[in-house]
């Protein structure tokens, strides 16, 4: 009888070790659904809007975006919530050539997902 | 492997464990709550619930202590990737609700079980855990519908605490060898409830489903579509294994339950935690709807389904994507538009290393139909010469350790320690040990040498490692197409997996005129597993 229970005790182990090495996984992040400006979109101007909506809610507290110049030094960008969704700022100061917006916003369960959208402005 | 990406591991397993403690949590108080709860048919009742209780204590203080875990490595996660201040840090949603939990599982520690009424005190604060998790899922993240949503996944939550998470402790009752009364009356009385929380998960599971999918596209066009369908295939296996208990119980004979319905219920547990693993899987998918523009197409599937002939001519190491070159070396390479930080960004694979890819995707079917095959003529015992089929794993370890990773030793210029650097290669190298052990075993228990008791244990555990590893493997946000279509052949196969363990445990533990059928059903697992896998293919 005692052999059977260190067995059953043996196989909750293994098992709880199948579901440690299974647990290779990330959680409900936030994906971007719609970007202003585009991916590899143009913009003309000095100064241009930026929007960006995502698929779930998420902590603009604890998000962040940062704009890549030409010259490839960055610039964190002061973002706003006007959605629950969305985050909001103002490039300004733009000059001629490739930009990056790089973005990272933390999802409710706590994950952070990023993402890069290069654009061009034209003077 | 960096020490960022360790704590961002070690927090999705933290998580995982939550979900399954706080079933076990909920499942316990209902469970001392309404199925014990009954007078007058067991000689001493307290035995029980003492055993009980103490599962039920020793649940809720591993639940505190993997919740404080998970929101420290969180912590210390957005700390190094973000540049955050801890105490900007604490009032993060993931935190606020790690807190309640915590708190929560002390209370439901500290809480005299045996004092009137404790039940009374126990549901709100296991309810408490279950909103915790709630408070961060899909459905608390939603804008639209959000609080339906929240109240139908908070539903099924609390039907699969009470109905799964009730499961160890009707073991545990079970194996405290109750009077025939007192365990049929409890059995009855579990019976009951679960089937209540079948009716509760199916419901808020559709009912869900209607919000997170648009279309019936959305189904096989999507990965969250393919795990929804796997976790319905193996929900339906539950109901099934359900079923059996159900009439085992309704056929009242004493020596069945304890023969047989015990190792039902141990397999129903098994079978249940593949489950949640595959929900917890598909919290890493954004839900279907949200995927829109994404979904592939029935004829893109269709195309990469149709049986052709595998690939057995392997082209030269030399001619393959170097596979591990870090991310800043990647010459003007963009990051994607959406990404999770540490996972690994996908570089379009070159013709060649899908040629190896799938070449190893094939001998690995072949030698996997080859087990099946030779384990079901074993089965009859007509050809002495295939009980030798565990010795085929062997090949396989060896097979997986050679080209698994070519970038790194003995075929790539990365150092046999250096390759570790790399979270995939850890999982390989993992399951070469997990296979040739699975042969060694095996080979010694067919033989009857194997004087270790664990020994036929290793057999299924094994099985189900493997399962529970494809079911929860990497979900990559940047290229979400290829996910899907790789999902298509790797959810069949953890699904197959899990069952041939379970069946090759049944095969074990049930009395030996029960055998015949799920004897059977192992190696028939083994031979369609290699049947998929001769047909995999990377494009």
């Amino acid at each position: 009888m005692a052999a059977v229970e260190n067995r059953r005790r043996l196989f909750a182990v293994l098992l709880l070790v199948a579901s440690a090495l299974s647990s290779n996984l990330a959680y409900a992040h936030a994906i971007l659904v719609e970007a202003s400006p585009s991916a590899n979109s143009t913009v003309a101007g000095t100064s241009t809007p930026i929007k960006l909506r995502f698929n779930v809610r998420i902590d603009a507290k604890r998000s962040r975006l940062e704009l890549v110049g030409p010259d490839k030094t960055s610039t964190v960008l002061s973002a706003t919530q006007p959605s629950p969704d969305t985050l909001q700022a103002m490039a300004a100061g733009l000059k001629a050539g490739a930009y990056s917006l790089r973005w990272q916003v933390l999802a409710a369960d706590g994950h952070i997902t990023r993402g890069e959208i290069p654009f061009r402005v034209k003077s | 492997m960096q020490i960022i990406n360790l704590f961002a591991f070690l927090s999705v397993l933290f998580r995982a464990a939550t979900i399954m403690l706080q079933s076990l949590v909920l499942g316990g108080v209902v469970f001392s709550g309404l199925v014990l709860a009954q007078p007058g048919v067991e000689a001493n009742p307290s035995e029980t619930k003492c055993a009980c209780h103490r599962m039920l204590r020793i649940a809720a203080i591993i639940l505190i202590v993997v919740q404080a875990l998970y929101i420290t490595c969180e912590a210390v996660v957005l700390v190094e990737l973000s540049g955050f201040q801890l105490g900007e840090i604490t009032g993060a949603s993931f935190f606020l609700a790690g807190i309640v939990s915590i708190v929560c599982g002390l209370l439901i520690v500290l809480v005299p079980y045996k004092a009137r009424h404790s039940v009374w005190v126990l549901i709100p604060l296991a309810l408490g855990v279950i909103a915790a998790m709630v408070a961060t899922s899909h459905a608390a993240s939603r804008l639209e519908s959000r609080g339906v949503l929240i109240s139908s996944t908070a539903l099924h939550l609390i039907a699969v605490g009470c109905w799964i998470g009730g499961l160890p402790y009707l073991l545990l009752s079970l194996r405290a060898r109750p009077n025939p009364e007192a365990a049929l009356a409890r059995l009855r009385r579990f019976s009951s409830v679960a089937l209540i929380c079948v009716g509760a998960i199916a419901a808020t599971g559709v009912g869900t489903c209607l919000y997170y999918f648009d279309s019936w596209s959305a189904v096989y066009g999507t990965a969250y579509g393919v795990m929804l369908a796997s976790k319905t295939a193996l929900f339906s296996v539950l109901l099934l294994l359900g079923a059996v208990n159900r009439s085992i119980v309704n056929r009242n004979r004493q020596e069945e339950i304890m023969n047989r319905l015990r190792y039902f219920v141990a397999t129903e547990i098994g079978v249940a935690m593949a489950v949640i693993l595959i929900a917890v899987s598909m919290t890493t998918q954004p839900p279907a709807v949200d995927l829109r523009a994404q979904q592939v197409d029935g004829a893109t599937i269709w195309d990469r389904m149709t049986p052709r002939w595998p690939r057995f001519h392997t082209p030269a190491v030399s001619e393959l994507t170097p596979a591990t070159r870090p991310l800043d070396k990647q010459a003007a390479a963009a990051l994607p538009a959406t990404y999770v930080p540490g996972e690994k960004i996908h570089t379009p694979n070159t013709p060649s290393d899908i040629a190896w890819s799938e070449y190893n995707h094939h001998w690995m079917g072949l030698l996997l139909l080859l087990i099946g095959i030779a384990a079901a003529l074993a089965r009859t015992g007509r050809v002495p010469l295939t009980e030798q089929w565990p010795l085929l794993f062997v090949l396989m370890g060896i097979f997986i350790f050679l080209r698994a990773d070519p970038e790194n030793w003995p075929l790539g210029p990365n150092g046999f320690w250096e390759s570790f650097d790399e979270a995939e290669v850890l999982q390989h190298r993992t399951a070469v040990l997990l296979v040739i052990a699975f042969a060694v075993f095996e080979r010694r228990v067919q033989s009857g040498t194997a004087k270790w008791k664990f020994a036929p244990e290793v057999f299924p555990a094994v099985c189900v490692a493997g399962g529970m590893l494809l079911v929860t493997h990497t979900h990559s946000l940047n290229n979400i197409k290829e996910e899907l279509l790789a999902e298509m052949s790797h959810i069949p196969l953890a699904l197959l997996a899990i069952l041939a363990g379970w069946s090759r445990w049944l095969q074990f533990r049930l009395p030996k005129r029960d055998q015949t059928v799920v004897s059977w059903v192992w190696p028939l697992c083994f031979a369609l597993m290699g049947a998929i896998l001769l047909n995999y293919r990377e494009a």
